[in-house]
């Protein structure tokens, strides 16, 4: 089939996935194969020398019609209610390939439908049991919680036991499903696939960038699908990135609002910004401090942080983490092995990482290389990463032993192309330098940085982390001998640590839903979502992607980067640059990287020079036996879209009432 | 020369006809109008002047007499007592083919259930995107519309939805007469004034009974 | 004191016609009786259309001037012509009530206003601070 597929010619199937293993099931794909007796199986017959493979004839066409009739017996007349009515396979195979008129005249079969959650919908009598879904769940999602039950006409796809689906990448089934068996839930009887409008872009729920097509049918947000990136999230995204839109909808910030005696009152642009000119002037340098978000994009970094440097702050930071992380050197903070590359690691280290919530679609690629037989070993708490991972240790004592001699060590060292994976569970704890300085020797030691191959990798866990570190969105070496800060800006910051934000602080709160920030807040700013706004974000890889707006902005709301650059203009210090080419342009300047969209600059090494810095830091802190925990409590509740979406409520729900 | 006049009279008003193929469009005779009449009221330029007595004398007689007004008085004192077609409107309506198209209805199952199941083909189908759907899961689980809005003002009344629907949902029903004194009373709204069409049920059922055979 | 529209119309002097404006002539004394006349037609307008609710004499005045002075920028005699034509008409249309009240309150007092405020606003601030809070970016 691929060969044919290289040769231009599309052979229909309905159980072959690029991705997953052949199961010769549907036997739409027959193809005659000369001096074959019968039609072969092309997904499954390898393509050999001197073949000739015919696809237009007779037999062949009459194979289909044949195929297509037999799926269509059991299939139930469901079209019209069918979510998948216009983006069918099956639909679209039987208008080109099948025959015209039916003679089935008994009765159809129907199966009971499977409760596999609150994300995916099931409607068992429409299965043609192609087994994507059960292969998916097998090999990418590693749970083995679907199969087929019963056999012939009797078989039924199910879980068996009533069970919610346990996997972060159970919403991909929707997309494998060729027909209207497995649907989205909340997406149900929304919309008709001719009614949206699509528009590619980027996902903010963690730190991958996932890229989805937001689908939307006027203002609203309806469906979220991934597109195709095989250097990046290959055909897969998470369920947080699938199913968050409908927080979208709920608790927006559309109008400023300012504090007037005791609540924050409705107000125009130009008054609030009046009044955050009036705070922002009692107030010295040192005693501002800015706190960016989880999703906060990198030109309205640059904004915050020009204008905090020309106000006279260097008090900035990212929430939420990461506090003692350097920016000097760029391959101190990413995936240097690149995503894609992972896939060629013949051993894997996790260091105090939780890939399975922290990044779903990452642990799929790490599962994919695991059963390609790389070993993978952790530093951590014990969890379950549906793939078998030997543990050991949980925290630092652990590293130390590693370090002392260890079988692991050994083995890293006699590997090939080693792979070390920090996460957050080592970066958001207070003696991280010293842990970082534990994994530095050991990434010495064990030369799993060589010629060719930089097996160092550090994942995060919030969209805006990398991109702040590219841009330098860090406190600056007087930040740490400064007062207590008397104004806080928050960029669409709501998961700030409140010994960041006195109690009685001014805050200026920009961002797009109302929660802990607005509450917080004497000045509420609306700014954008990343559904809203042309925006750049930077993945784990170092990988700069740009999003664009799929729906217009909420109510009164402007772009985060403009409301930055209006409140310098307001504040007599306008920021040099009025259009988005001409912030991207100032990105560029700051980090040439960031002209590069799309593409990974592999940062350079520096040969462990830098880590000489960390050692003089890490000889201030000890090491403490705490275990190394993830930083992400609960997957499906991480940022503040997430926390205000139903759908992950309901989902937070049902995975609390799976038995574990 | 009054019996020529009388002869000639009489032909006149035999209406003979005549070909005329080589005259001008304006002249050729129609049914009725003799080639001479045509003649002589076409296009004074072409006219031909007769120059006989006998032509000049039927002329001034014709003239004189007025001859053609009379013929024209003549049919409308004809068409005067003939039977009139015209039927009294308001009080007097005309018959409608089973298959008209008029105001929109959506119809129900005769356990009261509404049929519309929003699978949205009629939206897609309408060539003057007249129809409006938003749809969501109802209670029990069934996939209904919130909102179905039908703009009657740019519907054109084709028919294409009641072809489309699987389900016999959205049928155009025999009214006619719905005219309203605003522009947004036409605007049918959500779903209320279209299962108003539960007025209209028992004719559209007998219609569309009469009509099955050929849908 | 002007009590009926004929009357008033009377006092404009005569109906707008383009050709009547190709007199040749100072373009600056042209607007002067142009205004002049306008200003004649105003008591009669504020009393007939009961504007004295909503705005006093001066007020009205003022944002008539104000309309004026946005075309202060056009030189060109023959443009300056066609405008006073086209103002003549509007006079006219005002005068004959070929205009219902609402009009002339949108026209005459509300919009006015809201050009003062644009054009305050639009003195001391940058083309992007404008589009910014216009909510064209």
């Amino acid at each position: 089939m691929a060969a044919c597929s290289a040769a231009g010619i599309d052979i229909p199937r309905f159980c072959y996935h690029q991705r997953l293993s052949i199961a010769g099931n549907c036997r739409m794909c027959l193809v005659e194969v000369e001096k074959s007796p019968k039609p072969v199986a092309s997904c499954a017959m390898p393509a050999g020398p001197g073949m000739n493979i015919k696809t237009d004839t007779p037999l062949v066409k009459k194979a289909r019609e044949g195929v297509m009739e037999f799926l269509l017996i059991n299939h139930p007349l469901d079209c019209p209610i069918c979510d998948q009515g216009g983006e069918c396979d099956l639909q679209d195979q039987s208008m080109h390939f099948g025959s015209d008129r039916g003679r089935f005249t008994e009765m159809k079969r129907s199966v009971q439908d499977k409760n596999l959650g609150p994300l995916v919908k099931t409607v068992m009598t429409r299965c043609i049991h192609c087994t994507r879904c059960v292969r998916f769940a097998t090999e990418v999602a590693g749970v083995q919680d679907l199969g087929m039950t019963g056999r012939g006409n009797a078989s039924e796809i199910g879980t068996y036991v009533e069970k919610a689906m346990a996997s972060e990448l159970s919403g991909n089934v929707i997309d494998l499903c060729p027909v209207g068996a497995l649907t989205s839930k909340p997406y149900a009887f929304t919309a008709r696939n001719w009614e949206l409008k699509s528009t590619e872009t980027v996902d903010v729920s963690d730190a991958m960038g996932q890229n989805i097509r937001v689908d939307a049918r006027g203002l609203e947000v309806m469906r979220i699908v991934p597109v195709q990136n095989d250097a990046v999230n290959e055909e897969w995204i998470s369920d947080k990135a699938r199913f968050q839109y409908d927080g979208l909808k709920r608790q927006r910030l559309n109008v400023p609002l300012v504090k007037g005696s005791n609540v924050l009152e409705p107000a125009t642009w130009e008054e609030a910004l009046v009044a955050a000119k009036g705070a922002i002037s009692k107030v010295k340098g040192n005693e501002m401090s800015f706190i960016a978000g989880k999703l906060a994009d990198a030109e309205s970094l640059i904004a915050l942080k020009d204008l905090a440097n020309r106000l006279g702050s260097g008090n900035l930071k990212v929430e939420a983490g990461a506090p003692l992380l350097d920016a000097d050197v760029r391959s101190n903070y990413l995936a240097n092995s690149t995503i894609s590359g992972i896939d060629r690691a013949d051993v894997i280290l996790l260091i105090g990482t939780n890939p399975r919530v922290e990044a779903p679609v990452f642990n799929a690629r790490i599962r994919k290389t695991f059963l390609d037989g790389a070993h993978v070993a952790m530093v951590g708490e014990e969890v379950d990463l549906t793939f078998p991972v030997e543990n050991l240790g949980a925290g630092s004592d652990a590293l130390a032993k590693i370090l002392k001699g260890s079988p692991m060590l050994k083995r890293l060292k006699e590997a090939q192309r080693p792979a070390v994976i920090v996460g957050p569970g080592v970066l958001n704890r207070p003696d991280s330098a010293a842990v970082l300085q534990q994994v530095h020797e050991l990434v010495e030691k064990a030369d799993v940085v060589k010629d060719g191959w930089n097996g160092y990798n550090v994942l995060h866990d919030a969209a805006a982390r990398v991109a702040a570190l590219d841009i330098g969105f860090m406190p600056s070496a007087r930040a740490a001998s400064a007062p207590a800060p008397k104004l806080v800006y928050l960029l669409g910051s709501d998961d700030f640590d409140p010994a960041d934000v006195p109690a009685d602080a001014f805050v200026i709160y920009q961002g797009h839903h109302g929660d802990k920030g607005a509450a917080r807040a004497d000045i509420v700013l609306p700014g954008a979502a990343y559904t809203e706004k042309n925006a750049t974000f930077v993945n784990f890889e170092g990988r700069t992607q740009r999003t664009k707006a799929a729906v217009p902005r909420v109510g009164d709301a402007r772009n985060d980067w403009e409301i930055v650059r209006a409140l310098s203009e307001i504040l007599e210090k306008p920021l040099p640059y009025d259009t988005t080419d001409q912030i991207r342009s100032r990105l560029a300047d700051v980090a040439p990287h960031f002209a590069e969209v799309d593409t990974v600059q592999s940062p350079m090494w520096l040969n462990g020079e830098y880590f000489k810095a960390f050692k003089d830091r890490a000889g201030k802190v000890s090491a403490q036996a705490q275990p190394f925990s993830s930083s992400v409590a609960n997957f499906f509740q991480t940022d503040v879209i997430s926390r205000t979406s139903i759908n992950m409520a309901k989902a937070t729900h049902a995975r609390n009432a799976i038995p574990h | 020369m009054l019996r020529q006049i009388g002869q000639s009279l009489g032909s006149r008003l035999t209406a003979t006809p005549c070909t005329s193929a080589a005259l001008p469009a304006f002249q050729r005779s129609f049914a009725g109008i003799p080639e001479t009449e045509t003649k002589r009221l076409g296009d004074p330029a072409q006219r031909e002047v007769p120059k006989d007595l006998t032509g000049v004398l039927d002329e001034s007689a014709q003239t004189l007499f007025l001859t053609e007004m009379f013929r024209g008085l003549n049919l409308t004192l004809k068409a005067f007592f003939d039977k009139k077609v015209t039927i009294n409107y308001p009080f007097e309506k005309g018959p409608i083919s089973p298959r008209f198209r008029g105001e929109h209805v959506l119809r129900r199952y005769p356990t009261g259930e509404e049929r519309c199941i929003a699978c949205k083909l009629c939206e897609a189908v309408c060539p003057a995107q007249a129809i409006t759907i938003e749809a969501e899961e109802r209670e029990d689980g069934s996939r209904r519309t919130t909102r179905y809005d039908i703009d009657m003002t740019k519907c054109i009344y084709c028919g294409f939805c009641q072809e489309a629907c699987p389900v016999d949902a959205i049928v155009e029903g025999p009214n006619f007469e719905f005219v309203t004194e605003t522009h947004e009373e036409l605007l049918y709204d959500k779903q209320k004034l279209l299962e108003n069409g539960d007025r209209w049920e028992t004719e559209i059922a007998a219609n569309l009974k009469n009509e099955s055979l050929y849908r | 004191m002007v009590r009926t529209a004929p009357q008033a119309l009377a006092q404009i002097g005569r109906l707008a016609t383009p050709a009547a404006e190709t007199l040749a002539g100072p373009v600056e004394a042209k607007v002067k009786d142009f205004y002049r006349e306008v200003s004649r037609l105003l008591p009669w307008t504020m009393s007939n259309y009961n504007l004295d609710e909503i705005t006093t004499l001066s007020e009205l005045r003022k944002n008539v001037s104000l309309l004026f002075r946005q075309n202060d920028h056009v030189t060109d005699p023959k443009v300056v012509n066609i405008l006073i034509y086209k103002g003549r008409e509007e006079l006219e249309s005002v005068a004959l009530q070929h205009k219902q009240r609402h009009h002339l309150i949108g026209q005459f007092v509300i919009a006015p206003s809201k050009m003062r405020a644009e054009l305050h606003r639009k003195r001391d601030i940058s083309p992007f601070l404008l589009k910014f809070f216009n909510n064209q970016l």
